[in-house]
């Protein structure tokens, strides 16, 4: 067997402080075939592999350069036809070795890192990767403005789509707001009259299933031939209803309406709003009281109560999440008195205030005494940009929503004072023409973030630090309006967990990679846009689920290798021997075993931050913890190893017998705390 | 909580001010076979001094670390503090100190124990009107610890009112702070008499019978500038202010002698004849 | 500004910093618009007590009356949304304050009455039948006082205990 070694010099990013020269002769004086390179990762780089690999008979390969989490992929996918996949690995002497160790240790831990590379590609095989012959169809989990633009998307591009919605009603939020920003106009649009053909257009295309009042409950299989399961609600009507409306005049029930934020009723047997999709009257089967009167005058026999739950299964080959957000709960700012005080509204009622289908038919009223207000204050940031209460990032949209319904209500409303307490004012971009807009129109700004309100006699006080002045102010006004954040959704933690994607710390859907693969989960074949990873507008709500179908399709007629990310037992036996052989006498060497999908790239990101630890530490990439057996820990301290850590993550648990106890450790790892897992390393003896 | 013996730590205010109070807690833990150990080599946790600038944190910490250690000494686990800063100051303590030791403030245990008490009473707040004022140094400092209600809004005083029989009114300051101030106490005490009088007045509009409290400094700050608001402003307060122990105690059947009714400067003999009736 | 600068640095190596956020403070203002020590001290304002530190104009703060008028009541401590705490942050220019010799008067006469009372009997507040310490108990206290150095801290107030 005849092994070939590639050092990468990565332009003095390595080779300035590991003496490449050195680990050449050392590798080469053992036989192996060694050459060395600025550029690996450059065409000319791969075509210099390729050439060595056919001119010196190379059966097996082993790349020194940057992190596999880089260019590991790209090296085995260019160099397929040379080598089989499996018998290439790379070795990690940047990230983990060059950016972190001092030269003369860098070196040395160099040589112990190839070493086990090559051990362990001694003992692989090579692999045919099965191609995947994926099912054409794609599932959409959600169904707002994100979820129905992927399904046009991709039914555009010919897929089958099966959109998953879990009110009764497609639409999201959208279908509450009222009114949009226009991002180019200083002017605002109806949100459920740019809406709601596109909505239309969902139910009648051939290629889209609409699955309402459905959950995903289930998935299995793997990228490109997933099974997944739809639980999906009984509606109790069916699609015979063709929306006359009786049912509704005669049910008794009367219930707060979800789409006006309880500020207006609906009966039992109801239709969220004109434009809904499915167009079909829903039973809302907590309140019904059975009375049967819908019954009675349905002359089309549509309403049936016998409907029971369904539990569907689809043949799927790719999946886009697009779960949307959750409103923050403004009750929970004890200080401003949501939920005590009736005039304090968030911004989600006001548009519905505002609104001429909703609570006052679009008149700007309060809701103590049906009164005009003479004076509104809008509070922003709240729940957002707090380590307190809500959550500490921006929720992006907050200052525009702000803007938009200050504007609106100084043009249709100006005998109405409009204050807003703000602590930065965010309108980027051409967004900025808008603040703009909204200081000719009168509105005032006064920067301070509101401590607290409370009432006398009647009067909302609305107590705060006008920071640019100095002055302590208490702002008499009979409205308060809350700019409250949004946060991720409970879709989006059902679907990240069934579906076993990474979550932020926010619960957010992870992107793989932020810049580069920005709708891309951590799973091959799904994929994200949307509010579902991460606060946004509506316009860029749409164009990240345009780019997920885009995404989602290239999937679907790309070639897809099912890939066997198993490293064998006797590879990880080698790749600890071949690291311990390089031990020297008086060296503790630990070994850590990180995962691919999170610790590994928690150890990178210590190197990207270029943040220095002992090199006594050598890292094993394993495809997942529980890969790791017994025999290996036992194998590694008979080996020399001073002492083993496990970097779990999410509710990885492992076993570790009792006498090993002091030995191997564990330590949580979670990709943003590279630095705490560097001060484990350095801590560790 | 544990079912163990409870260190009680006394509170200085009470000590010098209103000793008997001190001793309401001990009344009504005796009623209900709580546990306790009173150690009379405890010191102030040095909170009162810290917060006025004359203890530099290094002294603070020693002190308590001393009493931390009495604790432990006479077996006990946890602290149990009559005074809210007593609670913050052995809170802040004990975590740079990375001691283990739990501490409670006793209103935490009257609240746990609330429905037994009920069930002891001898009178009931039945009729009366109050409202709660609780503690800065037990709300806003160590705010994540509290569980009943909001930090913003604690609901402490107000469960254990009402499981008393009591009627508890809303006031629009009710998260401002009694104006005791620390230092401004013991020197100019302009502090004390315009944040207490803002207090005092947003809690009269409401008109309730009595102010209820947990916090020694609370108590005197409360009780004492009443007298002096009046006299500089003319405006009449004459509202009752009770701490918890020697309201609990008193519905328990303890007499107004053994509470000590008379260290109050705003009286509350007429309160105590309409609650025994 | 030698010492403004110094004493910066001393601000940010008192443990009880590292645990709050100064240094990311937004000047967002919600600590002033809860403090009611600014309904009495009219320039008061815990916002621009942090701004003067983290811009390093640490000398009027430390030789000033300013800090000395906070109630300690820590609202702001609470409401502060980037994790920050003026009051705390005040209890440790105080510290700094008596440490560079300034503010002497600010606190001689309460140490003179209640660090006296702690040192002799154990208690902040000493009145006729008061609870006091048993006399083993205040000497065992007293060194504890001294491991915290707070014999030297009352000395150097001027506080003669003696």
């Amino acid at each position: 067997m005849s092994i070939g070694i590639f050092l990468c010099e990565c332009g003095g990013n390595i080779a300035d402080v590991i003496d490449l020269g050195q680990i050449k002769k050392i590798f080469e004086s053992e036989g192996f075939f060694v050459k060395t390179d600025e550029h690996l990762c450059s065409d000319q780089g791969y075509r210099l592999i390729e050439e060595c690999i056919i001119e010196q008979g190379l059966d097996k390969v082993v790349i020194a350069a940057c992190s596999p989490m880089i260019h590991g992929r790209r090296f085995q996918d260019v160099l397929a036809s040379a080598v089989n996949p499996n018998l290439l690995q790379i070795v990690n002497i940047r990230e983990q070795c060059a950016w972190v160790h001092r030269s003369d240790e860098a070196l040395y831990k160099a040589i112990s890192l190839i070493s086990g590379k090559v051990e362990r590609v001694k003992r692989s095989l090579p692999r045919t990767h099965e191609k995947v012959e994926p099912y054409k169809e794609v599932a959409v989990i959600g169904g707002g403005v994100s979820g129905i633009t992927a399904s046009l998307s991709l039914a555009k591009h010919g897929v089958k789509v099966h959109l998953v919605e879990q009110k009764t009603t497609i639409g999201g939020h959208t279908v509450s707001i009222g009114k949009v920003f226009s991002p180019d106009k200083i002017a605002v649009e109806c949100a459920l009259c740019s809406l709601a053909p596109i909505m239309s257009e969902i139910y009648n295309h051939p290629s889209i299933e609409l699955y309402d009042l459905s959950r995903l409950k289930g998935i299995k299989g793997s990228k490109g031939r997933f099974e997944v399961e739809i639980e999906r609600l009984p509606r109790y009507v069916t699609d015979k209803c063709i929306g006359c409306g009786r049912c509704r005049y005669v049910c008794p029930v009367h219930v707060p309406d979800e789409c006006n934020i309880g500020m207006k009723l609906r009966r039992a047997i109801y239709t969220p709003f004109p434009q809904a999709i499915p167009p079909i009257v829903t039973v809302d089967i907590d309140s019904c009281t059975k009375c049967e009167k819908c019954l009675d005058v349905c002359e089309i026999g549509a309403i049936d109560f016998n409907m029971q739950k369904e539990l569907i299964k689809l043949k799927i080959g790719a999946i886009v999440v697009a779960t949307g957000f959750k409103r923050f709960d403004t009750n929970r700012v004890k200080e401003y008195g949501h939920g005590r005080f009736i005039d304090v509204l968030d911004q989600m009622e006001l548009a519905r205030i505002l609104a001429v289908n909703g609570p006052t038919e679009g008149r700007l009223l309060k809701s103590s005494d049906q009164k005009p207000p003479q004076r509104l204050v809008m509070i922003q940031c709240v729940g957002s940009r707090d380590e307190k209460i809500g959550n500490r990032y921006c929720s992006k949209i907050c200052c525009m929503i702000a803007l938009k319904h200050a504007c609106f209500i100084r043009e249709h409303f100006p005998e109405t004072e409009v204050l807003i307490s703000y602590t930065d004012m965010r309108t980027t971009g051409f967004f900025e023409d808008y603040y703009r807009n909204a200081q000719d129109l009168g509105v005032l700004f006064i920067r301070g973030r509101a401590s607290e309100i409370v009432e006398d006699d009647n009067i909302l006080l609305v107590r705060m630090e006008d920071t640019l002045t100095g002055e302590q102010i208490e702002i008499e006004s009979d409205m308060v309006v809350l700019s409250g954040g949004i946060e991720a959704s409970d879709g989006t933690n059902e679907a990240a967990e069934i579906l076993g994607l990474s979550q932020t710390e926010d619960s957010f859907i992870k992107e793989e990679n932020p810049k580069l693969r920005p709708v891309d989960t951590d799973k091959e074949g799904i994929y994200v846009c949307g509010c579902a990873k991460g606060p946004k507008d509506i316009t860029d709500s749409v164009i990240e689920a345009n780019a997920a179908s885009s995404r989602a399709f290239e999937f679907l007629t790309d070639e897809i290798k099912l890939d066997t990310n198993d490293i064998r037992y006797e590879e990880l036996i080698g790749e600890i021997n071949g690291i311990m052989q390089w031990k020297r006498e008086s060296e503790d060497v630990i070994l850590v075993f990180l995962d691919e999908q999170v610790g590994y790239r928690c150890a990178d990101n210590i190197g990207a931050k270029r943040l220095e630890y002992p090199a006594n530490i050598r890292i094993i990439m394993v495809p997942t913890i529980r890969t790791i057996t017994e025999k290996h820990l036992r194998y590694a301290l008979h080996k020399g190893a001073k002492l083993i850590l496990l970097g779990l993550h999410n509710s990885t648990e492992v076993e570790i017998p009792e006498d090993l106890k002091n030995k191997v450790l564990t330590y949580p790892v979670y990709t943003p705390y590279f630095k705490r897992l560097k001060e484990v390393f350095e801590k560790i003896e | 909580m544990s079912e163990k013996r409870h260190y009680l730590f006394k509170s200085c205010v009470l000590g010098a001010y209103y000793p008997k109070v001190e001793e309401c807690l001990r009344i009504v833990f005796d009623r209900l076979g709580i546990r306790y150990f009173d150690d009379p080599n405890q010191s102030s946790c040095t909170g009162h001094g810290y917060h006025s600038g004359i203890y530099p944190f290094k002294s603070t910490l020693e002190v308590n670390r001393r009493n931390f250690s009495l604790a432990r000494d006479a077996g006990c686990d946890d602290i149990v503090t009559s005074c809210a800063t007593s609670y913050a100051t052995l809170k802040e303590v004990k975590n740079f100190l990375g001691d283990s030791i739990e501490v409670f403030h006793g209103s935490d245990v009257i609240h746990k124990n609330r429905d037994r008490i009920r069930g002891r009473l001898e009178h009931s707040l039945e009729g009366v009107r109050l409202v709660t004022h609780h503690g800065c140094h037990y709300a806003k400092i160590f705010y994540k610890d509290v569980k009943v209600g909001a930090p913003e809004h604690p609901m402490l005083l107000d469960e254990i009112a009402a499981s008393l029989g009591a009627e508890v009114l809303e006031y629009k300051e009710r998260g401002l702070c009694c104006g005791m101030g620390f230092r401004h106490l013991l020197l100019d005490q302009e502090y004390c008499k315009k944040i207490a009088e803002r207090k005092l007045t947003s809690m009269k509009k409401v008109k309730p019978d009595l102010i209820l409290v947990h916090c020694p400094g609370c108590l005197l700050t409360l009780d004492y500038f009443q007298a002096i608001l009046e006299k500089e402003t003319g405006v009449e307060f004459k509202i009752p202010v009770m701490h918890y122990a020697e309201l609990t105690a008193l519905l328990l059947g303890a007499s107004p002698t053994e509470i000590g009714a008379a260290a109050h400067h705003t009286k509350i003999d007429r309160l105590i004849e309409r609650i025994k009736g | 500004m030698a010492i403004g600068q110094e004493s910066l640095s001393e601000v940010f190596e008192d443990p009880r910093i590292e645990e709050i956020g100064l240094r990311r403070c937004l000047q967002c203002g919600r600590c002033t618009g809860s403090c009611p020590a600014t309904y009495v001290f009219s320039e008061f304002s815990p916002r621009a007590i942090v701004l003067e530190i983290l811009e390093g104009r640490m000398d009027d703060l430390l030789k000033g009356d300013l800090i000395w008028a906070c109630g300690q009541c820590y609202t702001c401590h609470l409401r502060c949304p980037r994790g920050n705490s003026p009051a705390t942050v005040i209890l440790v220019l105080r510290e700094l304050a008596l440490i560079h010799g300034y503010a002497t008067d600010k606190v001689k006469e309460i140490a003179e009455r209640c660090g006296r009372s702690m040192w002799e009997r154990g208690v902040n507040f000493y009145e006729e039948g008061a609870r006091e310490l048993p006399v083993e108990a205040v000497a065992d206290l007293q060194e504890a006082l001294k491991k915290g150095e707070y014999d030297s801290f009352l000395k150097r107030i001027g506080v003669d205990l003696s």
